[in-house]
Formats: C-alpha cells, sequence, structure tokens
C-alpha cells in the first residue's frame, strides 16, 4: 500500500499511522472537493461536483458574475430581460458543466435528450398547463390563498417532480452510467432545465409591460433572486439527492445499499424531496416576499447537504476491488497519485473528475440492461 | 463506477475540464449576453403602445382620467339603471350598480368583488368599507394596499403615468388614491403586470375604498373607463334615497 496523507482504495484519511486510521465513512473531507468540509453548504461543489478545483473557480466567477447582472438588471428594473437572464442562469451553467467535464460518455444526445431537453419540454408543458388551469388574470389577486397554496404550492409543483424524475429514469437502464454521481447529475441537470422551462413560459406574459415596467425595487430584486437561484437550487439538489440514492440503490452493490440510512430508500427521498418542493412553493402566498426569499434559501441549504452527503456517500462506495495501477497527476490537486479510487495527496475521488475525452476512452461497450448490479 | 462493475479507465483522474478558467467565463458571459440581447428583443417587440392623457395635468377631472376609450357597453336607449343589478352591502348601506357580464364574489359583511366570471377576466373592482370611527380614507387605502402587496410584491405607485389619479373621489366625495403598478405574482412565477387603482373617501359615517385592477396593461385605458362608469353608480347609504 503507497503512503501518503490518504488511501488510495477507500479514500480514509491516514494520518501518521495508517493502522489507527479511522474508516473512510468517517472522513470530514468532502470526496469530490476534499478542501471543503463534507457538511458545508457550498452551491458549485455540490451541483456541480466533477469540477477539479481550478474549474470550480471559474464557475464560481461565473455564477458570481451572472447573479450580479440579475441583480444589477432588477435594480435598474429592466424586468423581462432579468427574468430571463435569471431563469437561464443555472441551467446555462448545468449545460457548460455538462461539456466541460464530458459526462455523457460519448452519448451527448442520449444524456442531453433524456436531462436537459426532457426538463425544458416537462417545464414548458408543466408552465402552459399551469397558466390553463388556474387565475392567470386579475382574477389572481383575490383568489384565495388555500387554492394558490394548493394548486400552485403542492399539486402542480409535484407533478413537475414527478415529470422531471422520468428523464433520469430512463438512463438507468444503460450500466455505463453507473456512479451514483451521474445519477444525482442527471436529476439535478433535469431538474434546472424544467425550472427554467416552467418559469418561462409561465411568466411570458411579463413581456407585455414593456422593456422598464414599473415595480418597486427591493421586491422584485428578491423574486429574482428566487427565479435565478433560489428555486433552481431547491429542485436540483432535491431531484439530484433523490435520483443519487435510486442509483445507490440499483447500481451500487448489495453491502453498500444502505450506506445512506433511511434517505437512502429512493422512496422516502422521493418523499422527502416532495416535501421540500411543496413546502418552498406553498410559502410563497403565505409570507412577504423576503421572508420566502430567506425560506427558500434555508431550504436550499438542507437540500444541498441532502445532495453533498449522498454524492460524498455514493463516492465513497465506490473502491474499485482492482490492484494499484501506475501513478497519474491528479487533475484536482497536480500532484501524483497511484491510479485506483482517490488521489494519494488530496483524497479526491478520481471518479468526480472529469471523464476522458472520447478518443481515449476504450469502443463502447454499454447496451440497455435490467435494473440491477 | 462501483465496485463490480470494474476497473475505471486507465485516464480518469488525471484529465482536466475541457475549459480553462478564464474560458469557462468567457463562454458564459457570451451566452449570458445573446440571451439578454434575445430577451430585449422580444420585450420591445411586445411593449404596449403608451397612452395620452386624456385630462390634462394640474385640472382636478370630475371622474378619474380615461386613458383611452371607453369599451362599448351594450346598453340599449333605455335608462341604465334598469338594465344592471344593484348591490347593498348588509352592514353599511353603500350600494353600486353592475352590469350582468360581471358577477360579485367574496361578499362580506364590508367588502366586495366585482369581476367578469373568468378566471382570466383582466378586471377586478373590489369595494371595501369601514366606519368612519374606525378607518379613515388614508388608513383604508393603506390597508388595501398592503392586502394588494400579498400577490403584487412589487406594487409602486406611478405618478408619471397616463392613468394617474388626478382627482380621487369615491361616491362622489373627494379623497385620496393613486395610480399604481407592479406584477402578479404566484408560486409558479410571475402572472402578469399589473395596473391598480386605488381610492377611498368618507361621507363622515363610514369610509369606502375602491381597488380597480387591470392585468391587461394594453387595454388598462378602455379597463378603467369601464370601471370608472361602474363606480359612477357607487353611494354611500346617507346618499341613497330610500
Amino acid at each position: 500500500m503507497p503512503s501518503g496523507p490518504f488511501c488510495v482504495r477507500c479514500g480514509a484519511r491516514l494520518g501518521r499511522d495508517p493502522g489507527a486510521a479511522e474508516p473512510s465513512h468517517r472522513r470530514r473531507e468532502y470526496a469530490a472537493a476534499p478542501h471543503e468540509h463534507v457538511f458545508s453548504v457550498r452551491l458549485v461543489s455540490t451541483l456541480f461536483p466533477h469540477l477539479p478545483r481550478v474549474s470550480m473557480h471559474g464557475f464560481r466567477i461565473a455564477l458570481g458574475c451572472g447573479s450580479g447582472t440579475v441583480v444589477l438588471l432588477g435594480v435598474l428594473r429592466i424586468l423581462p430581460v432579468a427574468m430571463f437572464a435569471g431563469a437561464l442562469l443555472v441551467p446555462m451553467l448545468t449545460l457548460l458543466y455538462l461539456y466541460d467535464v464530458d459526462i455523457y460518455e460519448d452519448e451527448p444526445i442520449r444524456v442531453v435528450s433524456m436531462t436537459m431537453v426532457w426538463g425544458a419540454v416537462a417545464g414548458v408543458g408543466v408552465g402552459l398547463l399551469t397558466r390553463a388551469v388556474t387565475a392567470t388574470g386579475a382574477a389572481f389577486a383575490v383568489q384565495g390563498k388555500g387554492t394558490t397554496v394548493l394548486d400552485q404550492g403542492i399539486l402542480l409543483p409535484l407533478l413537475g417532480l414527478a415529470l422531471i424524475l422520468l428523464g433520469p429514469l430512463a438512463l438507468l437502464r444503460w450500466r455505463r452510467f453507473n456512479d451514483t454521481l451521474d445519477g444525482a447529475i442527471f436529476g439535478a441537470a433535469t431538474a434546472a432545465a424544467f425550472a427554467a422551462g416552467e418559469v418561462i413560459t409561465y411568466g411570458f406574459s411579463i413581456l407585455s409591460g414593456g422593456l422598464r415596467p414599473a415595480g418597486a425595487v427591493l421586491p422584485t430584486v428578491a423574486r429574482l433572486l428566487t427565479i435565478a437561484i433560489a428555486i433552481p437550487v431547491l429542485e436540483m439538489a432535491a431531484v439530484g439527492a433523490t435520483t443519487g440514492a435510486l442509483w445507490l440503490r440499483v447500481r451500487a452493490p448489495v453491502r453498500d445499499r444502505d450506506a445512506l440510512g433511511v434517505l437512502g430508500n429512493p422512496y422516502i427521498a422521493a418523499i422527502a424531496a416532495a416535501a421540500m418542493v411543496a413546502v418552498g412553493f406553498s410559502l410563497e402566498p403565505l409570507i412577504p416576499i423576503g421572508w420566502w426569499l430567506a425560506s427558500l434559501a434555508a431550504l436550499d441549504a438542507l437540500a444541498l447537504l441532502w445532495l453533498r452527503a449522498v454524492i460524498h456517500v455514493g463516492l465513497l462506495q465506490e473502491a474499485a476491488e482492482i490492484p494499484i495501477g501506475p501513478p497519474l497527476r491528479c487533475a484536482n490537486c497536480g500532484e501524483e497519485t497511484p491510479r485506483h479510487t482517490f488521489c494519494i495527496n488530496c483524497g479526491v475521488s478520481l471518479q468526480a473528475l472529469p471523464k476522458p475525452p472520447p478518443s481515449r476512452r476504450p469502443a463502447s461497450r454499454d447496451r440497455p440492461a435490467e435494473a440491477g448490479a | 463506477m462501483s465496485a463490480v462493475a470494474g476497473t475505471p479507465h486507465p485516464d480518469r483522474g488525471s484529465v482536466q475540464s475541457r475549459l480553462m478558467q478564464w474560458r469557462i467565463v468567457v463562454v458564459f458571459v457570451g451566452l449570458f449576453v445573446v440571451i439578454s440581447a434575445v430577451a430585449v428583443l422580444i420585450a420591445l417587440l411586445a411593449k404596449p403602445t403608451p397612452i395620452k392623457p386624456v385630462c390634462p395635468k394640474h385640472k382636478v377631472c370630475v371622474h378619474p382620467p380615461r386613458g383611452g376609450r371607453v369599451p362599448p357597453l351594450e346598453l340599449s336607449s333605455s335608462p341604465r339603471l334598469e338594465f344592471w343589478q344593484a348591490f347593498v352591502n348588509s352592514a353599511l348601506g353603500y350600494r353600486f350598480e353592475y352590469p350582468s357580464q360581471l358577477v360579485t364574489t367574496d361578499v362580506t359583511t364590508t367588502s366586495v368583488t366585482v369581476k367578469p366570471p373568468s378566471d382570466n377576466a383582466a378586471l377586478i373592482v373590489t369595494f371595501e368599507g369601514a366606519p368612519s370611527s374606525q378607518a379613515t380614507p388614508d388608513q383604508l387605502l393603506n390597508d388595501r394596499l398592503n392586502g394588494l402587496r400579498g400577490e403584487i410584491p412589487n406594487l409602486t405607485e406611478n405618478n408619471i403615468g397616463a392613468e394617474q389619479i388626478l382627482g380621487p373621489e369615491v361616491g362622489y366625495r373627494a379623497g385620496v388614491g393613486g395610480f399604481y403598478q407592479g406584477d402578479l405574482d404566484s408560486p409558479s412565477g410571475l402572472v402578469a403586470p399589473s395596473d391598480v387603482a386605488v381610492m377611498a373617501a368618507s361621507d363622515g359615517s363610514e369610509t369606502i375604498a375602491v381597488s380597480v385592477i387591470s392585468a391587461n396593461r394594453d387595454n388598462t385605458g378602455e379597463l378603467f373607463g369601464f370601471a370608472d362608469v361602474l363606480l359612477s353608480t357607487l353611494r354611500f347609504r346617507g346618499d341613497v334615497v330610500q
């Protein structure tokens, strides 16, 4: 066994006395970004876990610039542009991420169709349905809050959640997408596209107010932040955690299926995700916009921690039963590490790093298969 | 890949992402600019034509100004009151009349809403009353605005639009009021831009606030004109001849 700060097989922190090292499941370093604590609320490393550390900075800058632009547009009351840009902020980053880390595994059309395209189509469909079955004119102003909570806080968001899950479920058949991380990312990407499709379709009539409609600035900015960040993050994290749990249950070895505890049960995970989404949407008619934003931020934090736990546990379960290979240079820390499952220096899971480009991969050997490891 | 799935690819872990840090930002900014440009274009194409005010500024009008044509009410040549239904508030006694195309909803002892039957109606008129000892026009106006901010969080007064209220009055009593704009908001997203006129006045024994909401900005002038006609039938209890 090569010596270093981390075990290349299980990812455990070895310390000075490897024999006395704690088991890997007790490590505090997040397996996809070991410079961060596993239970810290981080957007980029949780939603985009394949990124090497240096690339995470680029995504943070992009996210910061995008959010800042949306806020600026809101302050200037250029609402239609701010709404479009805000709704597409996270989906654009997600698309960029899928391309950047080449998560498709030679199947870009299939993966993008089943995730982002399906999410966008389902979002547009739910947006149109919402406009068709709920009050959209001035009557909305006098509609009972109970009706709004039931229709647009619970029923329609849960319908959306169910539709989102269908896309990633279709990819579950392919054994090549067998990482827990794959499942989590497929779910998150679908949810991001769904959120954008729904909010743009439903809110399209806002364009009739002109380029710079009147409206108080602070509530407008708060609402834009819910559209740009809070809602997509909540849906991405909740759905990603659910599909991650599903992948762990279906694709992981039998011995690892209970590693996530109760939330590793896909049914429980789906119920927890539904509860989070329903609570998040239901609060909108009941509390002022600022408090709603704060509540969504709290739910986001919870959902991100959950997704982070799913990814972390999933990566720790991925210990490949292979001999230790020749050294390679870790894309995360730049140091040499023996080829296996974790970097010996930084402890990152090598599965949580970008996939090799198609030209450097063996020929496809994958066919749709029955679910089950 | 999990333990039973086989060997990870030899290069896995040593491959950097496709885009370098600065390229990510450049590509993202490029995409963002394109999307913003498209949104600007769409918004400009969908922009409503501005309406010129009928009443000159600084002149007190009999009714709130109308920004456009008054829609045909399809009334016969008979006196209007014979064809409109009357609503009388049970507790405060104020009354008004409304055409058969509209319905009353959310009737309470002090308030009532008049609207077309459709859920997607572009016009809503709400009357809310209180004894003068309990609410001044300013208080009732603020109560109404606070209530509206539940559905229109960014509601704000607009004193430069064509629809501004130059001489607010309710039931032929001078009062307070203003023209407001904002966006109807729901959990699913922004519903529609909305124009709101809110006015309140008192006859000394009771106070009445009226809010008119248009969720069709292109036709706000016409909708407000229609609401003017409806509001012209409003009377305080003391003004109703038995």
